[in-house]
């Protein structure tokens, strides 16, 4: 009898922008990992047939930098070389609806705070427990640690709080526990980042 | 640590740092300009002479601190004064490291009710400007270290040569080292190199 073979989905996630916006793609990819799909980040043997797109949204040249990339993407399912394009993302949080009558190839748009919509499109569920858990997408002797997330500043020039809400710090028990969990993996050196770090310490030391 | 916001910044975790060996003595705290008239136009919360004494103030605390910083050229309004005040601001406190972008006019953000009203051309020719006089300095800085050995994390191998990053360099943004050494590195371990040579954005030197 022959068994018809099925293809397993392979998912490659590229990032562009900020540091920040890599974390979100390892956290990302950690919880499509543990629910047992395949996932990469910048898969260079292209043997994926799923692409997500971090995009950037802050300044003019990102921006461009970001829909070329959605561009090329589509284009290779055009191609026939991807089955899905996703894009999630601060250009997608802040250009969703002009986007997607834009580009209407791509399968699903995402905004920055959609983590568990993003991984209901792979039926897979958001893990609660997982906080933390990343795949790496830096070398494994460092990595990034995000403290807080957005910013309530409001200088005149930013969009960043347009695309990434208030400032939300994490608390002090959830950084050590990252911290020893990349430490546990072997990362020699801990990059502290956030949008806005001064408000997050602010905010740790209130607490504490 | 990428990014600290100026305004309201606690001064006492700097404590920390520079009580614990194993936090890097290292801030990226953007600062965007110093005029008054452009942090006003620029709604940062302060003014310049806060910002000369805050600088003053983080390396009081951390003395050898590394404060890399980033500004905006070409914000509406800016005058040649005004870019006059930030070359000289960067010749008297002299930051280890500086980035710097170009205004770019954000919709939904309340500088978008500004005219943007410096042509591309000059706030290119602006960036270029404010940036010599960065790279003059961060020269400078580098040479400064020639003789001095530094513990360097070792991040690749590239082109047959070991490169790594001391504790005041942070990852892609800031000084790479080159290590010169005949012996296998292990990438992701320490090892103390003593500069030899230094360049612009730049150390070589060999393992001690």
């Amino acid at each position: 009898m022959k068994t018809k073979s099925i293809k397993r989905d392979k998912v490659n996630i590229i990032t562009l922008g900020c540091s920040k916006n890599m974390v979100d793609s390892e956290v990302l990819s950690g919880q499509l990992n543990a629910n047992g799909i395949k996932v990469m980040h910048e898969n260079a043997k292209l043997d994926h047939n799923i692409v997500v797109v971090n995009t950037c949204g802050f300044i003019d040249k990102a921006k461009e930098e970001s829909v070329n990339t959605i561009l090329e993407q589509v284009e290779l399912k055009r191609d026939g070389k991807l089955d899905k394009v996703y894009v999630t993302g601060c250009l997608s949080e802040r250009y969703r609806n002009d986007l997607k009558n834009e580009i209407p190839e791509v399968d699903a748009w995402f905004g920055t705070m959609e983590l568990p919509l993003i991984l209901k499109q792979f039926n897979a569920d958001y893990k609660q427990e997982l906080v933390g858990e990343r795949l790496l997408a830096t070398p494994k002797h460092y990595a990034y640690l995000k403290i807080s997330e957005g910013c309530n500043r409001t200088c005149s020039f930013c969009a960043i709080p347009l695309m990434r809400g208030g400032h939300v710090s994490k608390t002090i028990e959830e950084i050590v526990a990252e911290a020893k969990k990349l430490v546990s993996m072997g990362v020699k050196e801990i990059m502290l980042i956030a949008q806005e770090l001064t408000t997050a310490w602010i905010f740790i030391k209130n607490v504490h | 640590m990428h990014y600290a916001y100026p305004s309201k910044f606690p001064l006492d975790i700097l404590d920390v740092m520079r009580e614990r060996e194993n936090i890097c003595n290292y801030l990226d705290m953007p600062l965007q300009h110093i005029s008054d008239n452009m942090l006003k136009a620029m709604k940062r919360q302060m003014e310049t002479q806060e910002i000369y004494d805050l600088v003053d103030a983080i390396r009081d605390k951390v003395p050898g601190i590394c404060l890399r910083s980033t500004l905006i050229a070409g914000f509406p309004g800016e005058t040649r004064d005004d870019v006059e005040q930030l070359k000289t601001f960067l010749e008297k406190v002299r930051l280890d490291r500086v980035g710097i972008f170009t205004y770019s006019h954000e919709e939904n953000t309340s500088a978008y009710g500004l005219v943007d009203n410096i042509p591309a051309e000059e706030k290119e020719a602006r960036a270029q400007e404010i940036m010599e006089v960065q790279q003059e300095i961060s020269f400078e800085k580098n040479q400064e270290k020639i003789g001095n050995t530094y513990k360097v994390l070792v991040d690749k191998i590239e082109a047959g040569r070991y490169l790594g990053r001391t504790e005041f360099d942070s990852v892609e943004v800031d000084n790479e080292v080159i290590i010169n050494t005949d012996d296998e590195l292990p990438i992701g371990d320490f090892v103390n190199v003593k500069i030899t040579k230094a360049y612009d954005y730049d150390l070589e030197g060999e393992i001690v």
